[in-house]
């Protein structure tokens, strides 16, 4: 404590912590000022172009219910086609999709990962990958991302032209493949192992919308806080 | 400083001068990312990591200005100071996450950003596989200020004394490894970087050899270091370390992991030669002891539930998982939902323990760690040799931890007290899970990993989460990074102002 003890006022108190407060809340205003100019959700998601049939085996999980509660839809059986799965599905019922040929819908991320007998992609089959679109491009906060890792072999990677990433939409895939809980090959866990793949949709870049402002704000905020670091310094120097 | 007394106009502007300077330490690290955003021509990202950065300097600097200068910090100040750094440093951290458009509402970027710091590793954000690169650098780089320190990233910037003790012990570090802190500090940052550099070099070669080019290689790399080294356990991708598939990077990430959770103080008597410490260390022993326990529980139940029918990925996956649950890192090389849905109960029951346990004291690790652990049974085996002996006898406990120490009765109370802290944590984190209807173990695991800072999900934490349950493990990861101590100083401060007698 200071040798000259001045206690605070309460009032005083209660006075800067308003201060902080609406400093805070200023704050988050000025960041949600700086967010992008865009519709509620995405615009820019184009259709798809190929109907993809609800397929068909039906296939019970012995959990009741997906994910938070979210109900399974019951398919009725069409035994010539494998079934249509999601990530969530095969992750949620590992045994019970184990050595099953599913069908599986996702977009390339990240990278193509080539290896000398084959490729791992991930394939995700969020909202962002074929719904609403990446995020910044719409204000449609679904979920995260799901997907699954999946094993291609070279040739069938050389025809994966775009990757998903920060400004590009990856290619959209079908593939029909055996999902494994262990992969005997590789050891890896939770795969699926491609037999067939078609490309749904190429990828390509996406425009990511205007943000008014944001370049001038952060150019006049950082002229600020230079002006004060030199104000600062030549007070210190004095 | 006394808690009892209403504190003086000089110790609120000493605090928020200390508060300051964290905030403008935290700014400087905003234009790292910030300039990868120009270099990799991602220009809004960038000018949202210039704003962040800006503004933090622009209240740092009015700060500097208004306020008087920090001559001499008391224990106690330092104490109250690192308890608010912690909670404003997110605040700053999270403005250009969520002026960036990647998350819902403030409260997800604060989480992300606390989550960062704090080393928990859980995330709420909606869209990483399309995040930019200078984004995601930045949730990285805060996992690697928050796993050194922010406070010991002010230290060693800014001559301390006293307060700056009381700082760098407001973040659960108590271990002086030098004879003051700022050369404590040092000797930390020095250590961190020839981990980088082997470390960095090492799974930037891996990813390579597994198919990655060379700049997003080295962009991985980096990213992947901060979080294991620091025990973070973000990754740059959703999958997290599972988006490799990749053996050799999983390897080096358990090398980077086990060095994250031994001491920096081990890690000074390791590189002087000392390698008789880490037998003798009483926290070496305790991991030892609750690695092998843990692991053999995790095998168990991975063989009995015919998880995996491989030796090989049994292996593999069991050790890579028990590694990061143990050292608080967090990655997961299988999708976490197989937790619940695969693994059974012991294994993930393993795992949980794990988790609580935590890594050794002045360590980037969270949790209850293997000091305490190791305190409150040799207090426990001394009560019970005590028990059995004439009533006039006295047994002495005695453990070695840097040098040979008799058991203080004191020591072991304090050491029980956060023990039982850490438990009545992780159970209110629990409650709260059940409150909202997710299973109990799914809960239990959850809330564990928040509180002790580690970062495994089963799938609770999701942008989707009711928004009271993430303020919950905010406030875990928050009491947990702290350890309790400087966020009860804080607590007792806020009190004072409020009710102190003048």
């Amino acid at each position: 404590m200071n040798e000259e003890y001045r206690p605070t006022r309460r009032r005083v108190v209660a006075l800067w912590v308003l201060v902080a407060l609406a400093g805070v809340a200023g704050l988050v205003g000025l960041g949600e000022a700086l967010r992008h100019d865009h519709p509620a959700a995405g615009a820019q998601t184009p259709e798809l172009t190929e109907e993809i049939d609800p397929l068909r085996e039906d296939v019970p999980c012995e959990l009741p219910a997906g994910r938070e509660g979210a109900e399974r839809p019951v398919v009725v059986a069409a035994p010539e086609l494998p079934q249509m799965v999601t990530s969530n599905e095969l992750y949620d019922c590992p045994s019970t999709w184990d050595g099953r040929r599913v069908r599986y819908v996702g977009e390339v991320v990240g990278a193509v990962l080539e290896r000398r007998d084959g490729a791992w992609v991930q394939l995700n089959d969020d909202v962002y990958a074929d719904g609403v679109g990446p995020l910044p491009t719409h204000r449609d906060f679904r979920g995260g991302n799901a997907g699954v890792g999946v094993r291609l072999t070279r040739d069938q990677a050389a025809r994966i032209d775009n990757v998903g990433g920060a400004t590009q939409r990856g290619d959209l895939l079908e593939v029909v493949a055996e999902f494994r809980r262990v992969d005997p090959e590789t050891a890896e866990v939770a795969i699926l192992h491609v037999e067939t793949m078609r490309i749904l949709r190429r990828g390509e870049p996406f425009e990511i919308p205007e943000a008014p402002g944001r370049a001038a704000v952060a150019m006049v905020a950082a002229a600020g806080a230079l002006a004060i670091v030199v104000i600062e310094r030549r007070r210190r120097e004095r | 400083m006394t808690l009892t007394l209403r504190p003086d106009l000089g110790d609120l502007a000493t605090i928020a001068r200390l508060v300051s300077r964290v905030v403008l330490v935290v700014s400087l690290a905003m234009l790292v990312p910030s300039l990868l955003g120009v270099v990799n021509g991602e220009r809004d990202a960038a000018a949202v990591m210039l704003f962040g950065a800006a503004v933090g300097l622009l209240l740092s600097g009015i700060a500097e200005l208004l306020l008087p200068a920090v001559d001499d910090i008391s224990w106690g100040e330092g104490m109250v100071a690192a308890g608010l750094s912690w909670l404003v440093a997110p605040l700053v951290c999270a403005l250009p996450l969520y002026a960036s458009g990647y998350f819902p509402t403030f409260l997800h970027a604060y989480f992300d950003a606390m989550s960062a710091l704090t080393c928990a590793g859980l995330s709420v954000l909606n869209d990483l596989d399309h995040l930019p690169d200078s984004l995601n650098l930045w949730r990285h780089l805060m996992q690697f200020m928050g796993g050194q320190g922010i406070i010991l990233v002010v230290l060693t910037f800014f001559a301390g004394g006293g307060g700056a003790v009381g700082m760098y012990a407001g973040e659960a570090r108590e271990d002086k490894i030098l004879p003051n802190v700022r050369r404590t500090a040092r000797f930390i940052w020095r250590a961190s970087l020839v981990y980088f550099a082997i470390g960095g070099s090492a799974l930037t070669i891996a990813l390579i050899g597994d198919g990655m080019a060379l700049w997003p290689a080295a962009f991985h790399a980096t990213n992947l270091f901060f979080a294991a080294f620091d025990t973070g356990g973000f990754a740059p991708r959703s999958s997290s370390v599972g988006y490799y598939h990749s053996a050799a990077v999983e390897g080096v990430l358990i090398v980077l992991m086990v060095a994250g959770a031994l001491s920096f103080a081990l890690h000074y008597r390791l590189w002087q030669g000392d390698a008789k410490e880490m037998r003798r260390n009483l926290e070496t022993k305790v991991l030892a002891v609750t690695f092998t326990l843990l692991s053999t529980m995790m095998f168990a139940g991975l063989v009995t539930e015919l998880v995996h029918e491989d030796f090989v990925a049994t292996l593999r996956r069991g050790l890579f998982q028990m590694v990061s649950a143990h050292s608080g890192a967090g990655f997961a090389s299988v999708p976490g939902a197989l937790f619940s849905s695969a693994w059974g109960v012991l294994a993930p029951g393993a795992l949980i323990l794990a988790m609580t346990i935590g890594g050794m004291s002045g360590s980037t690790t969270g949790g209850i760690k293997a000091i305490r652990l190791g305190l409150v049974g040799k207090q426990l085996a001394r009560v019970a040799r005590q028990v059995a002996l004439p009533r006039d006898a006295v047994v002495v406990s005695r453990y070695h931890h840097l040098s040979s120490h008799v058991l203080n009765p004191d020591v072991a109370r304090a050491a029980t007290m956060v023990l039982l802290l850490f438990g009545a944590l992780y159970f209110s984190g629990t409650a709260v899970g059940l409150f909202y209807g997710y299973p109990l173990e799914e809960s239990l695991f959850e809330s564990t990993s928040a509180a002790a800072g580690v970062g495994l999900s089963v799938g609770i934490t999701s942008p989707t989460m009711p928004a009271p349950l993430m303020a919950t493990y905010v406030a875990q990861m928050y009491l947990g990074r702290l350890e309790f101590i400087s966020a009860l100083a804080l607590m007792g401060y806020i009190h004072s102002m409020v009710r102190g007698t003048r």
